[in-house]
């Protein structure tokens, strides 16, 4: 018998036969394993998942105040021109008589 | 990817050889059962990176390989040569079966293995009885094929003389 180029002689087979009846360990059931390089993936991937909706919160929270902010200076401003406005009315309307 | 029918499939195949490589090697039935196991297991979670181009059989050796050396190391439990108790020598017995014999044939050749330098008996335990191929050999042990092939000559020469007594008992 040859194996790989090597002749196997009676040493060989003796040997062989010895281990023969060896028998291997139940096969484990795979479909029960953990799939840690999954799991760590979809872990990886929801933390981003998570932290990009916490963002996104955060700037529509962020714009909504800007907005609020800026109506608020838009409205102040528009107040104090039409009461600049009416000063300069009057004061035109002095000059005028 | 290897499917799980394909893994058990490897399994059926390689596992009573790596049992046996592993029991040769010095490990116990109890051990040499728990690496066997989580070989394949490691082997299982690692699927999606192997390759066509992998060889299964030579990568679950090297798992297998390393785990044990661990145990070693863990345990420090290494049985060496010198330390053998006469308790452990196999002796010959009348009327014992098939099974007796063969358990009387393994103690024979893990005492000659035993016996052997560590890089010999490596070669030549994958080789024999892990049956792999030299090629593989070569890749688990990151030696070149023709090395491989040296070291199993001269482990072979060795047992030669070390079990020589058997074909006379036999």
């Amino acid at each position: 018998m040859k194996n790989d180029n090597i002749e196997l002689d009676e040493l060989d087979l003796l040997v062989r036969n010895a281990y023969r009846n060896v028998k291997a360990p139940p096969c484990p059931d795979f479909s029960s394993i953990r799939d840690e390089q999954v799991e760590v993936r979809k872990g990886f991937w929801s933390g981003v998942l998570d932290k990009l909706s916490r963002a996104k919160e955060e700037i529509g929270n962020g714009i909504r105040e800007l907005s609020d902010d800026a109506l608020d200076g838009v409205c102040a401003a528009g107040e104090k021109k039409a009461a600049e406005t009416d000063h300069f009315k009057d004061d035109k309307d002095l000059s005028d008589k | 990817m290897i499917t799980q029918k394909e893994m058990t499939s490897y399994y059926e195949d390689i596992a009573p050889r790596l049992t046996s490589f592993l029991l040769s090697n010095g490990c116990g039935y109890a051990q040499a059962s728990d690496i066997v196991q989580e070989s394949f297991i490691r082997l299982w979670k690692m699927r999606e990176q192997l390759t066509e181009k992998d060889s299964i059989s030579g990568l679950v050796f090297r798992i297998a390989k390393n785990l044990r050396i661990d145990e070693f190391r863990k345990n420090q439990r290494e049985i060496l040569v010198d330390e053998y108790e006469d308790s452990t020598v196999p002796t010959v017995e009348d009327n014992h079966d098939t099974e007796q014999d063969e358990k009387y044939l393994r103690d024979c050749i893990e005492k000659a293995l035993a016996e052997l330098p560590e890089e010999l008996r490596m070669c030549y335990t994958m080789f024999n009885i892990g049956q792999m191929s030299i090629k593989d050999i070569s890749l688990s042990l990151n030696i070149s094929e023709s090395l491989v092939k040296v070291r199993i000559h001269r482990a072979k020469e060795k047992l030669k003389v070390s079990l020589a007594y058997l074909k006379e008992s036999l």
